[in-house]
């Protein structure tokens, strides 16, 4: 069991890197990228709000979308022998976002109570990660994963947690890597018309074809 | 049915459920703010300079409000909205004197360079190596960091070389100050309008070997100014504001051309 978290966790962190590899996230990973500080503050968020929102869709799938004996609904209306006439698993989109924007939400008021300082640290990075496209992925690939035909597979709650906390940990990765390469850029020798956003485009390019090296690893 | 049902009560559930938690948690996690801090930031030039010493002006006004700060401390603001931001803290201000930023060389093109630089264009760096590319020991570096870093666009460039403030334009931050290497930039009082443009302390027989206009302590506007204003220091003549009636004498005496009137 321990193994096979670590190879998820390697998996989603090296292989499957959500930036890299899976090209999920790319707004902060240009946007926010400029330096160390505000990278590494906008990954931690995400790793985060990335494993709360795994745990707390996999708890949604399991008893209200996905059509098995457990669905709520279909202990309550349910004849009892079949339930796949309560297969909800199309909601799945809508309810994830709805679970994303008020974990946030909570995540905000409670940092802001809790911790200013962080707060001000974090300032508009953490409204921003609601849109974000690799949180919805992660949770949506979590059920990909560690769902067979909405049946969840042996220790998929945990596996979920450590896919959601890995993602997250990926995508602090490729922000830093990116923040402390541009914030060298700034000193470095470029023509003129490459300079900010274009060679950060050719930058990650770059970087996404070294972590092609990773293929394989597992 | 039941299953369109299930949908929407899954959907309508999960919202109110969210949603009941976010009011009751914002009643939990309720951060009282002061009314007075909106308006402190209102007031306040919405710039971010930071020539206040706090990050942008949303901090200052959170240092305003916790009196960590004095209601002047915006160097940026006009004296009006000074009086203000006292009025809403309920404190006094106390009267201020206008002040603008001024460079203190006029070198420019004509003033000798040490070696040719080929290095990164600001003027920390140029004055690193070698003790600097001008060949005056406190000249300026002609690589305009100042007008770089001047968030109101009152540095030029005249037709010499020289980084020029406009008095106009400049509304005294610091920030220049800050960065110039060589401490070639002061606040001094607006009102003053005569002024020496040379920092240099160099010996009079240095001065002439590398800048047509820098001060050789010759003491002739020393003895030319009616009011006593200005005094010889290491080699450097230097206005007293608070004498100085701006009468222009020394200007014509000066043989260096270095006195001017702004």
């Amino acid at each position: 069991m321990i193994a096979e978290l670590f190879i998820i966790f390697i998996g989603v962190v090296l292989v499957n890197n959500f930036v890299l590899a899976r090209f999920l996230g790319l707004c902060p990973y240009i946007g926010v990228s400029r330096d160390l500080k505000s990278a590494l503050g906008m990954g931690l968020a995400v790793v985060f709000v990335m494993t709360m929102a795994s745990a707390v869709t996999w708890v949604i799938y399991y008893y209200l979308l996905a059509p098995t004996p457990h669905n709520v609904w279909f202990l309550l209306w349910g004849d009892g022998v079949d339930p796949s006439a309560f297969d909800f698993s199309y909601l799945r989109t809508i309810a994830f976002i709805l679970v994303i924007a008020a974990l946030v939400q909570l995540v905000e008021m409670v940092i802001t109570k809790t911790s200013p300082a962080l707060y001000r640290a974090l300032g508009i990075y953490l409204p921003l990660i609601t849109t974000n496209c690799a949180v919805l992925g992660v949770t949506v690939l979590n059920i990909d994963i560690f769902f067979k035909a909405g049946e969840p597979l042996a220790g998929s709650f945990i596996k979920c947690l450590v896919q959601g906390f890995g993602a997250g940990i990926g995508f602090t990765l490729a922000l830093v890597l990116m923040a402390s390469i541009r914030e060298r850029l700034d000193l470095a020798d470029i023509p003129p018309a490459l300079k900010g956003a274009p060679i950060a485009f050719i930058i990650a390019a770059l970087m996404s074809m070294a972590f092609l090296g990773f293929t394989g690893l597992i | 049915m039941t299953a369109i049902l299930a949908a929407v009560f899954t959907i309508s559930g999960l919202g109110l459920i969210f949603g009941l938690g976010l009011a009751i948690g914002s009643r939990i996690f309720a951060v009282s703010i002061d009314p007075r801090l909106e308006k402190i930031e209102e007031l306040l030039p919405h710039l971010n300079c930071g020539a206040c010493g706090y990050g942008g002006c949303s901090d200052c006004a959170r240092a305003l409000l916790e009196e960590e700060a004095e209601p002047a401390i915006c160097p940026v603001a006009s004296p009006e909205t000074h009086r203000e931001i006292a009025e809403l803290l309920g404190k006094i201000l106390e009267e201020e004197e206008k002040t603008t930023a001024r460079i203190f060389c006029r070198g420019g093109y004509d003033a000798a360079r040490r070696y040719l630089y080929e290095g990164i264009k600001t003027c920390q760096a140029a004055n690193q190596i070698g003790g600097g590319v001008s060949a005056c020991d406190y000249g300026c570096l002609r690589y305009y960091t100042c007008q770089k870093v001047c968030p109101f666009e009152a540095i030029g460039i005249d037709d010499r070389g020289n980084p020029v403030v406009d008095p106009e334009l400049c509304r005294s931050c610091g920030l220049c100050v800050r960065h110039c290497p060589r401490d070639l930039i002061r606040i001094v009082p607006s009102k003053s309008e005569v002024d020496i443009r040379c920092s240099s302390r160099a010996k009079g027989k240095t001065v002439v070997k590398v800048c047509a206009v820098g001060c050789i302590a010759c003491g002739k506007c020393v003895k030319e100014c009616p009011v006593e204003a200005i005094t010889l220091e290491d080699n450097l003549a230097r206005i007293d504001y608070d004498k100085c009636v701006n009468c222009g004498k020394c200007i014509e005496v000066c043989p260096r051309n270095i006195i001017s009137r702004v």
